[in-house]
């Protein structure tokens, strides 16, 4: 399909107010080729499954990855067609603005990782954002690999002049946790262009999933535990001073929940009495967290009582909490049900508000 | 009883008394000291003021831990010894668990009979954990059975159940903390190598919770109606969340982990306790909902820690800072008549 | 009560669901076994079009490393999104059987499939 879908959205000669803005999107090209066709040498002929961004299938949500009903009229894989995405995510959905993370998992060579990167961008650019987003409402991220800091930097300030680009997306896999100076070059980047770092999971295998304790047998619990990497990222950007030398830069940690923030920051808080003296922060660890941290809100927490509201309000969640679907994840949140309990104003902020400021989106389209 | 300290480290005046419990060729053998090498706070691990005026390590006198605990004739304290971290020979490291139960029982269960003690075993090696917890089971005085925090492999997974089996049997909780000495351990996070102490103490909850799901996913707690799990590093606050998640999880993957029956919460609150340490404390708004929301009053079992650096008094828990249960009560019901008699 | 024609009865082979818009809801009638049910098309948990996704059966075990038995095949319906399994019949859910989505009545009726709304 390569006509652009005229939805009541697309066509409409008035401007109308973004309502809702969707943090996380995974588009996938049709085809590998889509992405080949940018691969440099000598990497032009690697197999198709090197080049996949489907994760490494060793934790699977049992049964289904995707949504089974996002599938296109044609069988088409879920998210691979933007026409049909749009239909189902802006049309029924009711997303007005979608920011796009196409996903790039660990590869053992680097450089390697780095040229899929560029290809990654480079097609989203040429589809997504650009031939199929005339109607505006698509925002990409650009991809990079956190081990090679230096052209990943290179990759930032190839594409960060461009509007459409309005994040960098690492993956939560590091080796590294993101608070290393290792990393600096790529934050001072982001900061040139004024561009928030985003964090998704995105498997591969081997040492990557290696957890404090060896490797854990299912889904079930690997799933489960997605705080613990961010927790160990959000720890170290805190406690080794990355915000002190980048004044302007924000995290943005993707599909990892929010709940665990807060009781985190103040085991940090009781910590930093007796050991904060070893590590270079400057500030406390509540003085960050709303300036540089933000959250998106899927798989949206289900605690068993109606403490919810509660601990919204504890972490700020009006300010710091993002919007997003996943789509077209299995454990999609529908923007129509997830928020329902909130009050208004709270709803507003977090479908709307904290995104146009963090991303300095238009508030009409 | 008005008072039971859940966990507090007791450690001989160099470290080496161990050996006296041990054949050769152990005995002359190299380990670690009890002291923490990898992530230990360079202010110091320990308080001061617990080193012995004779000299010593700190927690090493028996009389100076009942005066500074505060330890009345009503109040037990559970002893928990650190052993020297995973030790890559597993013969050695079960050799190190059997001496310092040894050591225990002899210089400080013997001494005072308000103590109640930890039954150290090795899960690298499941047949010596098992002899030893036969080893120990009938001394009344022995409460539980107690492993390092750290592993090569999730709590869960299936080479570790038996020692579970065995401890569940002889109706004795596993106690988890994380250990003294130096390990071959693997990095601290699910992000790779950290830095500082205060990034792995802010995370060491975390670890905790890979085998908190690890136990219930793996069937553990459903075929071991009688186990019961304390994690004497405390980390119950951080966890909340992370409950939460295994809760929602579950009902997506119920299919791939089909011998569970129950939601997770509902088998850690059955089979699961949390040790309270000053880091779990809620801070500043909302501290009167927090330990509701955490259902601490079920959970929570106060410990001193002593003699880390940062130890909690019962007395410094602020006013309304936990629940009465967490005193004594939740202890009493967790380790029963051993507790008591 | 109001019937409202589905289908007719050999329109729907075993296995199969058929999802008809009636009395202003969406709703999906299955043929297990040669038995009829009707759920409604709507997942309580997060509003997923729950007839959307697969049928299937139900893993049980007594523990890793015993026998896993696969029962009730055909009888279970996967939510599309998060993948609650729903037994067809009861509508209930196997975690935790009080949650539940709300069932139909079927009759057949001279050859044709009558899905009954209050």
């Amino acid at each position: 399909m390569t006509e652009l879908a005229t939805t009541a959205k697309a066509t409409s000669q008035t401007r109308s107010r973004v309502e809702i803005v969707d943090c996380d999107v995974h588009p996938l090209p049709r085809h590998t080729d889509e992405i080949r066709e940018y691969l440099p040498e000598p990497w032009s002929q690697v197999p198709d499954q090197l080049i996949s961004s489907y994760p490494l299938v060793l934790y699977m949500p049992p049964t289904q990855p995707l949504r089974r009903d996002a599938f296109g009229p044609a069988g088409e894989v879920p998210g691979s067609d933007p026409e049909f995405s749009y239909r189902q995510l802006i049309d029924e959905a009711g997303v007005d603005l979608a920011i796009l993370l196409p996903l790039v998992r660990n590869h053992a060579n680097p450089e390697y990782e780095a040229a899929l990167c560029r290809a990654t961008n480079d097609w989203l650019h040429a589809t997504w954002l650009t031939t199929h987003n005339a109607h505006g409402r698509f925002r990409g991220s650009i991809n990079v690999c956190g081990s090679t800091p230096v052209a990943a930097a290179h990759e930032i300030d190839r594409l960060g002049g461009d509007p459409m680009f309005v994040q960098v997306r690492l993956n939560a896999y590091a080796g590294l946790p993101y608070g290393d100076p290792f990393y600096e070059p790529i934050y001072e980047a982001a900061c040139r262009h004024d561009l928030p770092v985003a964090v998704h999971f995105s498997k591969g295998s081997g040492m990557s999933l290696l957890t404090p304790v060896g490797f854990s047998s299912y889904f079930f619990e690997h799933h489960a535990l997605y705080p613990a990497t961010y927790a160990a990222h959000v720890v170290s950007l805190i406690c080794n001073g990355t915000f002190d030398h980048f004044e302007r830069l924000r995290f943005v940690f993707v599909e990892g929940g929010f709940g665990w923030v807060l009781p985190l920051l103040w085991r940090l808080e009781h910590l930093w009495d007796g050991l904060g003296a070893e590590v270079p922060a400057r500030r406390r660890p509540l003085d960050y967290f709303r300036d540089h941290l933000r959250f998106t809100s899927q798989p949206i927490e289900e605690p068993e009582r109606d403490d919810y509201l509660k601990v919204l309000d504890w972490v700020d969640a009006e300010r710091l909490l993002l919007f997003s679907s996943d789509y077209p994840h299995w454990d999609y949140d529908d923007p129509k049900q997830v928020l329902g309990r909130l009050p208004r104003e709270t709803r507003t902020r977090i479908l709307r508000d904290n995104a146009l400021e963090l991303y300095d989106l238009p508030g009409e389209l | 009883m008005k008072l039971v300290d859940a966990a507090a480290h007791p450690v001989g005046a160099t470290g080496d008394e161990i050996r006296r419990y041990m054949k050769e060729p152990w005995r002359s053998a190299y380990f670690p000291g009890p002291e923490r090498y990898h992530y230990a706070s360079p202010f110091g691990e320990y308080d001061d003021a617990t080193v012995p005026s004779a000299g010593g390590l700190p927690g090493s006198d028996p009389a100076l831990l009942v005066e500074q605990l505060g330890v009345d004739a009503a109040a037990r304290v559970v002893l928990l010894p650190l052993t020297r971290g995973l030790l890559p020979n597993t013969d050695l490291g079960s050799a190190v668990c059997a001496a310092t139960n040894d050591w225990l029982a002899e210089q400080w269960l013997d001494t005072d009979d308000r103590f109640r003690g930890s039954i150290r075993v090795n899960p690298s090696d499941p047949d010596a954990a098992v002899a030893e917890i036969e080893r120990w089971a009938d001394d009344s005085r022995f409460v539980q059975v107690a492993v390092p925090l750290h592993s090569h492999h999730p709590y869960g997974q299936r080479g570790y159940f038996r020692i579970w089996e065995e401890a569940a049997k002889r109706r004795l909780p596993v106690a988890f903390h994380a250990d003294g000495g130096a390990g071959v351990d693997f990095h601290p996070s699910a992000a790779g190598p950290l830095r500082y102490a205060l990034e792995y103490n802010a995370l060491l909850p975390f670890t905790a919770a890979y085998h908190l799901a690890s136990l219930i996913a793996e069937g553990v707690l459903e075929r071991l109606p009688d186990a019961r799990f304390v994690f004497a590093d405390g980390g119950l606050s951080a966890l909340v969340p992370i409950v939460w998640r295994l809760d929602k999880d579950w009902r997506s993957t119920r299919v791939e982990v089909p011998w569970t029956t129950k939601l997770p919460s509902v088998y850690i609150r059955e089979q699961v306790r949390f040790c309270l340490t000053r880091a779990d404390l809620p801070r500043g708004r909302g501290d009167a909902s927090w330990w509701s929301i955490a259902q601490a009053d079920e959970l929570l079992l106060y410990a001193s820690n002593y003699p880390q650096y940062d130890w909690l008094s019962s007395d410094a828990v602020p006013d309304g800072g936990a629940p009465a249960r967490v005193f004594a009560e939740n202890a009493r019901e967790l380790y029963g008549q051993r507790l008591m008699s | 009560m109001t019937l409202h024609r589905v289908c007719a009865r050999d329109e729907l082979s075993p296995g199969d669901c058929r999802i008809v818009e009636v009395g202003g809801r969406s709703i999906g009638v299955y043929n297990v076994h040669g038995e009829f049910h009707a759920l409604l098309n709507r997942c309580p948990h997060g509003g997923a079009p729950l007839c959307r996704g697969i049928v299937s059966g139900l893993s049980t075990s007594e523990g890793p490393g015993r026998p896993v038995h696969w029962t009730m095949d055909g009888e279970i319906v996967r939510c599309p999104w998060h993948g609650w399994e729903y037994e067809i019949a009861t509508g209930e859910t196997v975690t935790e059987p009080v949650i539940r989505v709300k069932t139909f009545p079927v009759v057949v009726d001279d050859g044709d499939l009558m899905v009954e709304l209050a």
